[in-house]
């Protein structure tokens, strides 16, 4: 029963969902999910494999004529296309989505595209053809007991708050204070603590910001420590985004960091 | 192009959502059961069906048609055959992305292919041409597309003619594109002089004159691209002795050079977005609401009353959009199925436009924003610099829109979606 507690949470769009494929059988449609772990995609499509026949394309950057030749081969015994699309949007997949988006819909089944944050950015600001050509979209969150509550229950630094106004009075304490440190240990102090805020907010974009702020002053005054700190919140933010290549690249810094200095040894259990 | 198939009217909600798609219109049923004619001033077919028809004889004018994105500019332009006089005008319309790749497009490489659609468009009319032109002619494609014929019977079996084979190596062989550029690089004048004789030869057998329509030359959504095909060839487009209407990449015209370009054209038409709101938006825009409300009336059954009149208003007036509108009846349609309502509320609309906002605000960065509320107060979409290009993507991704309304007068200002979300912007930035 554990594992299903996140379709469970999102039961009413898994509804609506199934409703959408019920109807665009036989027909071509586009529907676009993002969810950013693989964890919960597979949830996703256990549900649906339960309720339609579906063939799954793992596509990859550089993928993009595969896309359109799938496309053209109109012809499919299953009721729909599961998409799952590569973690970056590349300029092949960009034009395949945006120049050939029709071939979605002259297609004999909908398609269904699973995708990460970062990739749906992507089309919305790189294929705003296909973006608009759509069918519905459904932005599902991971489940509380997924992915990004146990990055950050478990993040070494610890900041104790009464509620969302008590943070954002924080966060903008240590933006003034930004403003006028001139000690740049402090500076990158205050910069983590604000990653750190960003983090339970859940606006990773903005964490990573911080973070690449705070990793340009620790490597500016030498501090390993806080170096490899910026490299596990940097992780973290990326993986949150479901830029999970970045992530696995940020943590091994860190791990190496860890390893020859001996320091931070309580952002293991994240890594 | 898709077939559609015949729409009833939508007497349920899984219906409304089969019958709300952003594709456009097609055929002459489609025009016929649910077409909407545009508010007054867009009349822009209307009026370039009246230009072609009235040209003098031996004039051949050249068009550009543009509109951003979803605001019906492939539907408008599948119109313009169904309304010319079919007795004085032979139409060729084509897709680019059917005969070229459109990521790597050149005019060498276009214009090859618009010979190949003309000389088709004459065959499948019945023409004979004579045969000393006609070998003459398919020995010059030959040649500059370096084509054998084994490879012909060899790759693409029997049964294509020589166009579609030649067609279908420009479209996937980069290969043989790079040599038609190679080869035609010293010959595109004697291409232009063969594509006037064809028109010539078409003409007089069909009596009629013959229009050329090229849609999807405006999904050069890639910048240098477009301007690379456009602005360094514009003189070559314009010299085939034809009617021709090209698709624009609207991008383009917000740059300064355009001015240079377009007077090679006879007209540039820009196909806007209805206003919904006036200018100040302090109030709706009547005709402009009245044709969102016709659209849904085409396609929905209204004795049925799947949505309220107050309900529709309000979704028509927060979107204002064509093609997001028709998304969001259909997305709210569904939602409202699953939530195991008959009709569509407001908190199906209203939750419908929580997540397309959130989405749009999430790709959002500072500069953007800072554009957007700029745009919002001055009502004007301009970059400072040629260079910088905030203004132009932000038309581009649909953020900012350019409306019109029924006195003719056009401004730009934020996609009514975001609306909300400027005092939030505005505090962020302080």
């Amino acid at each position: 029963m554990e594992k299903n507690i996140g379709i469970e949470e999102i039961s009413k769009d898994m509804n609506t969902l199934s409703i959408e494929v019920g109807v665009s059988k036989g027909r071509g449609n586009i529907i676009i999910i993002r969810v950013n772990s693989p964890y919960f995609r597979n949830e996703i499509l256990n549900f649906l494999s339960k309720r339609f026949t579906y063939e799954t394309i793992g596509v990859n950057e550089g993928e993009g004529n595969e896309i359109i030749k799938k496309l053209r081969q109109k012809e499919t015994k299953k009721d729909a296309l599961i998409w799952i699309m590569p973690e970056n949007m590349s300029t092949d997949i960009e034009n395949a989505l945006n120049n050939y988006r029709e071939l979605f819909y002259e297609y004999p089944a909908p398609s269904i595209i699973f995708c990460n944050e970062l990739f749906l950015q992507g089309i919305i600001m790189k294929a705003p053809d296909f973006w608009r050509y759509r069918g519905n979209f459904y932005i599902f969150k991971e489940p509380k007991r997924d992915a990004m509550p146990l990055a950050f229950e478990s993040l070494p630094i610890s900041i104790s708050f009464k509620d969302k106004k008590d943070l954002m009075r924080r966060k903008r304490i240590n933006e003034h204070l930004l403003r006028i440190a001139k000690d740049e240990k402090q500076k990158v102090g205050l910069l983590l603590e604000n990653s750190e805020i960003y983090l339970i907010f859940g606006n990773f974009k903005k964490m990573i910001e911080v973070c690449e702020k705070a990793l340009e002053s620790v490597k500016e005054i030498g501090d390993k420590s806080g170096e490899s700190e910026c490299y596990t919140s940097l992780g973290i933010a990326y993986r949150n985004l479901g830029h999970f290549s970045k992530a696995i690249e940020y943590y091994e810094k860190s791990l190496k960091m860890i390893q020859k200095w001996g320091i931070n040894q309580e952002n293991l259990q994240v890594i | 192009m898709s077939k559609s198939k015949k729409m009833k009217k939508a007497k349920n909600l899984l219906e409304v959502y089969n019958n709300f798609k952003v594709t456009p219109l097609v055929t002459r049923e489609d025009f016929s059961q649910i077409y909407v004619g545009r508010p007054v001033k867009s009349k822009i077919i209307d009026d370039l069906k009246d230009r072609i028809e009235n040209l003098e004889i031996g004039k051949y004018e050249k068009y550009l048609f543009m509109g951003h994105r979803g605001c019906g500019k492939s539907t408008e332009l599948n119109r313009l055959p169904l309304i010319l006089d079919d007795s004085r005008f032979s139409i060729v319309q084509y897709s680019a992305s059917s005969v070229l790749d459109i990521n790597d497009i050149d005019v060498n490489d276009f214009l090859l292919s618009l010979a190949l659609k003309i000389y088709e468009h004459g065959k499948n009319n019945g023409i004979r041409f004579p045969k000393g032109f006609n070998d003459e002619f398919m020995d010059f494609a030959k040649n500059v597309a370096h084509i054998k014929e084994k490879d012909k019977r060899g790759r693409y079996g029997v049964g294509f003619s020589l166009p579609d084979f030649l067609i279908a190596k420009i479209h996937t062989e980069s290969e043989t594109r790079d040599y038609i550029r190679k080869e035609l690089g010293t010959k595109i004048s004697d291409l232009i002089g063969r594509i006037n004789k064809l028109v010539i030869i078409i003409e007089n057998k069909l009596k009629k004159k013959l229009v050329i329509i090229i849609d999807e030359l405006d999904k050069l959504t890639r910048y240098e691209q477009a301007e690379n095909f456009f602005y360094k060839n514009y003189q070559l487009l314009a010299q085939p002795n034809c009617i021709i209407v090209y698709t624009f990449p609207i991008s383009l015209a917000f740059d300064p050079y355009f001015e240079n370009v377009r007077h090679s054209f006879r007209e540039d038409y820009v196909l806007p977005q209805p206003a919904v709101m006036d200018k100040n938006l302090t109030s709706p825009d009547e005709t402009g609401v009245g044709f969102f409300k016709d659209i849904v009336n085409k396609r929905i059954d209204t004795k049925r009353r799947l949505i309220d009149e107050g309900v529709l208003e309000y979704a028509i007036t927060s979107t204002g959009k064509l093609s997001e509108f028709i998304r969001l009846i259909s997305d709210s349609a569904i939602e409202a199925y699953g939530d195991g309502s008959d009709k569509i509320t407001k908190k199906e609309i209203d939750r419908k436009l929580d997540d397309l906002r959130a989405t749009y605000d999430r790709t959002l960065t500072k500069e953007h924003i800072k554009k957007l509320i700029d745009i919002h107060e001055k009502k004007e979409a301009i970059d400072e610099t040629p260079k910088n290009s905030i203004a132009r993507n932000l038309l581009l991704s649909l953020t900012a829109v350019e409306y019109e309304n029924k006195k003719g007068e056009r401004w730009q200002d934020i996609n009514l979606i975001l609306l909300p979300l400027i005092d939030k912007w505005k505090k962020t930035l302080e």
